[in-house]
């Protein structure tokens, strides 16, 4: 039997994921939401996308996996005005963990987020 | 080789409408190629254009109107060999200056552009936030536009919809403006009507 833990709605889970990273870095004092964005794969073959702009829109997603999974690898783009890299990576930490006690699962994170001081250069 | 730029805020809808044209390109058999730049250090925009089925070149990790202007001319001069394509629709980062993105095209050592076109995204959800607190680059992108795309206009209310065109036809008096939805795309023909004519003539 397969002991590994399931994902039910990865979808769900992935709208939820972004929606809780754009309230944690509006309440960090994120001074604009600009775009959080996620390209996700499934073990299976299947993957799909969401994107979310505000926090009141939610996020939307597209394309496949309306089945469970048993794992999810995110390419995940957070990006926001008026936070450092690393109050942005506690939140995407800090959110993952907060869903754990919804749907028991590990993560990891390959590549953390950087800074990127697009502005000083006009 | 016609250039077709696509500038516009983060998140405003450019890799959705490029998606679509790429689409449409497709489908007429038209040789095209999409280059993608992303400010992020993972590129997303690039796997989704990538289901359009055209080749697809990404530029990550910088913005191609000041920090890898050299990469996007390089990449350009690639994708005309590779290829040689009819059209070629660049994405710019939302965050990008469409001014300079055209200077840095100047330096472009290959054959003559046929025709570059700059279109600005507009998303009216977040137009009158987004203007207020980011206006030199907000206006910057709608300024130097040859056209205006009001996306998301499903979403949006009609009255969001027709401040957004009233202040983007004030801020550049001679772009023509669409609007578009899911359910109501742009049609190539309107982008490029000397180059691409009008489906089913």
């Amino acid at each position: 039997m397969d002991r590994r833990p399931r994902f039910a709605d990865p979808r769900r889970l992935v709208a939820d994921f972004l929606e809780a990273v754009a309230r944690c870095c509006d309440e960090k004092g994120a001074s604009v939401i600009g775009h959080l964005k996620c390209y996700a794969h499934l073990p299976e073959g299947d993957h799909f996308r969401c994107s979310l702009t505000s926090t009141r829109a939610g996020a939307r997603c597209e394309g496949a996996a309306g089945r469970q999974t048993h794992a999810l690898e995110l390419d995940l783009a957070v990006l926001v005005y008026g936070l450092t890299s690393r109050e942005v990576g506690a939140c995407v930490t800090g959110v993952l963990e907060n869903l754990r006690s919804r749907e028991p699962f590990d993560f990891s994170l390959q590549s953390p987020s950087t800074s990127h001081d697009h502005g000083d250069d006009h | 080789m016609i250039l077709l730029v696509f500038v516009g805020f983060l998140g405003s809808g450019k890799t959705t409408l490029i998606l679509d044209l790429a689409r449409q390109l497709a489908a007429d058999g038209r040789r095209s190629c999409i280059i993608v730049n992303e400010v992020g250090e993972i590129g997303i925009d690039q796997q989704v254009l990538a289901e359009s089925g055209m080749p697809v070149r990404e530029l990550v990790a910088g913005c191609i109107c000041c920090q890898i202007t050299v990469d996007l001319i390089t990449t350009l001069q690639e994708v005309a060999a590779a290829f040689a394509p009819d059209i070629v629709l660049v994405e710019a980062s939302g965050v990008a200056a469409p001014p300079a993105i055209l200077e840095a095209l100047s330096y472009y050592p290959g054959e003559r552009f046929a025709a570059v076109h700059t279109v600005a995204v507009v998303d009216p959800t977040r137009f009158e936030a987004l203007h207020e607190v980011l206006q030199p680059l907000i206006e910057s992108q709608i300024a130097a536009a040859d056209r205006i795309v009001i996306t998301k206009i499903d979403e949006a209310g009609v009255a969001q919809v027709a401040e957004t065109e009233r202040t983007v036809r004030r801020l550049n008096t001679g772009a023509p403006v669409d609007q578009v939805s899911p359910g109501h795309s742009l049609e190539l023909s309107a982008l490029l009507p000397g180059a691409y004519p009008k489906r089913g003539r």
